[in-house]
């Protein structure tokens, strides 16, 4: 059993603004219409790499800017997640590399790495610690809050923790349908702060006890189909206060969180 | 933690005993092949040409690409299935992680999917193409994963040129956890032409066989590679120690590193640092040496700046070219040549140190009595740096 606070949260998708507004959008669920997001302009990138941002690195940001001051610093790790990466520099590298001049942009090409996220993180906020950029497909909150716990456990006083994904453009949607952009963001520590949501206690296990249905039917479509979106039943346990919530593993077994408040 | 069993497929060899041939005599593994007839750039490449016959055991057809073809090729050299066998029946398959360092993963099917789709004048994708199984990221670690029938915490590393020596402090810090008690890490990555025309696009593409640290060197070789390791806390057996890790960011730009090699400086000390060792400790270096000027020599002021004079260096670039996601677990194994072979590689290629260069770049093969501690450095896009420091087996 590894441990952590959950000391802020940033969350943005279609109808989805920050973490406050979806605490009200649990409570009015009806309520829910999943408007398009307009283009972000991350405030914290240099004129230059706000320019060469893509899509994906602007849907990350979205959330993580979020977390403001509760990132304390650069003394933070990070982890980030995503399932597939950029679709739509796949789509566009693909479609050209398939064409006689086979011409990619320098820029298309950096972007096309899977640590594009981080690396731009990094840049915003000249921090040089530990980063790591992984998936695990529909897997991948769950296994990025578990390395980002493994790092708490092995000495970092905090971490960062990213997750994201696209929307795939067409064709690559025949075989990947995500029909909402999604992503959020946690600040991790191990330390408990006045601000602090909740503290984690994260274990697998091979099966899961019954557990009421917490997130709302509403939101239930965006958690099925959008792998980071699989993050929303934790933050809907928070927000209610349950005491754990499980996510499901490949091959069949459980990640367990269990969840403690403070009052 | 120890290092139970390493293996590593390349140009320069399918295994380890391969490896240790074309180190022995000097052969590099670049040529000027075409993997993909469509690839027209004017460049060598490190092709490993065994992944054309190779057939993905039954029951795997979804997963079937060129990257996974290379990791299954891979998995089956020096006894390592085997070796995946015993730790799970020691171990029992929930408690055995899976890391696995990957930076474009199948990404070769959708190329070949698209390339198909426009000459047919479709919209559709062809019947044959799995994205999840191939492209997606996560294709790597679910292949491994399977083939060696393991069910624990399973993820893949995507940080670029550094993401298969990263695995090996997420496998360390899992098994600290206490949520594992062993880990399969390893990487793999094939060529693609997202890659070749993607550093073309750069100007990284050297038209001649990579020489890294030459003073003539003109940019990097691609290659492709898969190679695997099995990490236990405990063993009597094993290939050798892995004492110690550091990750670091260089927080300055995308593509290139700063000319001080600042990020590269804070990974190898952090190394140093979890390893408990000082420089003078260190037997030998495995370079990130991509024979780009800007790289090659952001990685020797940091090692400069680090005080690692007289210790031999080298990169192992132009034998198996740059194997990108793959070249941390790749040049591991090397590592592990070095340390049980007693043999230094020089820097094949290089025949002129640049001047401005100033550490100890080993150009040819050295026989040594005894190399104790080594050290690897993997660095990538996003300004993503690992380095690892490897013992002798033993403690």
């Amino acid at each position: 059993m590894v441990d952590c606070y959950l000391n802020a949260v940033g969350i943005c998708s279609d109808g989805i603004e920050n973490w406050q507004q979806f605490e009200r959008l649990l409570r009015d669920p009806a309520g829910y219409t999943p408007e398009k997001m307009t283009r972000y302009s991350p405030a914290m990138l240099p004129p230059n790499e706000r320019r060469r941002a893509s899509q994906l690195v602007r849907l990350a940001f979205r959330s993580i800017e979020q977390l403001g001051d509760s990132l304390d610093d650069c003394s933070y790790s990070m982890v980030f997640a995503s399932s597939g990466g950029d679709y739509d520099i796949f789509h566009k590298v693909c479609t050209a590399l398939a064409r006689d001049e086979k011409v990619i942009s320098p820029t298309q090409f950096h972007n096309s790495v899977h640590n594009a996220a981080a690396g731009y993180w990094s840049i915003a906020t000249g921090n040089r610690k530990a980063s790591t950029t992984i998936s695990a497909y529909d897997f991948s909150f769950a296994m990025g809050l578990l390395e980002s716990l493994w790092q708490l456990e092995a000495g970092e006083e905090a971490v960062l923790f990213s997750c994201y994904d696209m929307t795939p453009p067409p064709p690559l949607n025949q075989l990947r349908l995500i029909k909402q952009d999604f992503s959020l963001a946690l600040a991790l520590s191990n330390k408990k702060t006045l601000s602090s949501l909740a503290r984690l206690s994260v274990s697998i296990k091979d099966e899961k006890s019954a557990c009421p249905e917490i997130l709302p039917r509403s939101l239930g479509e965006l958690e099925e189909m959008n792998a980071a979106a699989r993050g929303l039943s934790l933050l809907a346990s928070i927000s209610f206060r349950a005491p754990s919530v499980y996510f499901e593993l490949e091959g069949g077994s459980f990640l367990k969180v269990e969840l403690e408040y403070s009052e | 933690m120890k290092i139970t069993s390493i293996t590593a497929s390349s140009a320069a060899g399918v295994g380890r005993k391969e490896h240790l041939k074309s180190i022995l005599s000097e052969k590099s593994g670049l040529a000027k092949t075409n993997f993909d007839s469509h690839m027209l750039l004017d460049t060598w490449v490190g092709e490993v040409p065994q992944i054309n016959a190779v057939q993905l055991p039954g029951g795997f057809t979804d997963y079937d690409c060129r990257n996974n073809r290379l990791a299954c090729l891979a998995l089956e050299q020096d006894g390592f299935l085997g070796d995946a066998k015993r730790i799970v029946s020691k171990y029992g398959k929930n408690r055995i992680g899976v890391f696995i360092g990957t930076s474009t993963s199948g990404i070769q099917a959708t190329e070949l999917a698209y390339r198909e789709m426009l000459l047919e004048g479709v919209s559709r994708l062809p019947d044959w193409y799995c994205y999840d199984t191939t492209h997606n990221n996560y294709s790597a670690a679910s292949f491994v994963a399977r083939i060696c029938g393991v069910a624990g915490p399973c993820f893949t590393v995507s940080t670029a040129c550094s993401s298969s020596a990263k695995v090996f402090a997420n496998a360390v810090r899992a098994i600290n956890s206490g949520m594992c008690d062993a880990a399969i890490v390893g990487g793999v990555d094939s060529l693609c032409l997202t890659t070749l025309y993607g550093f073309n696009s750069l100007q990284l593409l050297s038209a001649a066989p990579c020489k890294p640290c030459d003073k003539d060197r003109t940019g990097i070789s691609i290659g492709e590679a898969a190679g695997f390791a099995i990490i236990e806390r405990d063993s009597d057996r094993g290939v050798m120690n892995i004492l110690g890790f550091g990750e670091s960011s260089d927080a300055y730009h995308m593509s290139s590193p700063p000319p001080d090699g600042g990020g590269a400086k804070n990974a190898m000390k952090l190394a140093l640092d979890m390893a408990g060792l000082s420089v003078s400790d260190l037997g030998y270096v495995n370079l990130h040496g991509t024979g780009t000027k800007v790289n090659d020599s952001a990685e020797t002021n940091a090692i400069c700046d680090l005080g690692i004079k007289h210790v031999p260096l080298s990169s192992s670039k132009a034998w198996t070219g740059h194997t990108l996601g793959a070249a941390g677990i790749l040049e591991a194994c090397i590592c592990s040549i070095v340390i049980q072979e007693k043999v230094v590689p020089g820097t094949l290629n290089c025949e002129c140190v640049d001047p401005e260069i100033t550490v100890n770049v080993v150009t040819r093969n050295e026989c040594v009595n005894d190399v104790e501690n080594v050290m690897s450095n993997s660095f990538g896009f996003g300004g993503s740096n690992c380095s690892l420091i490897f013992g002798a087996f033993g403690g």
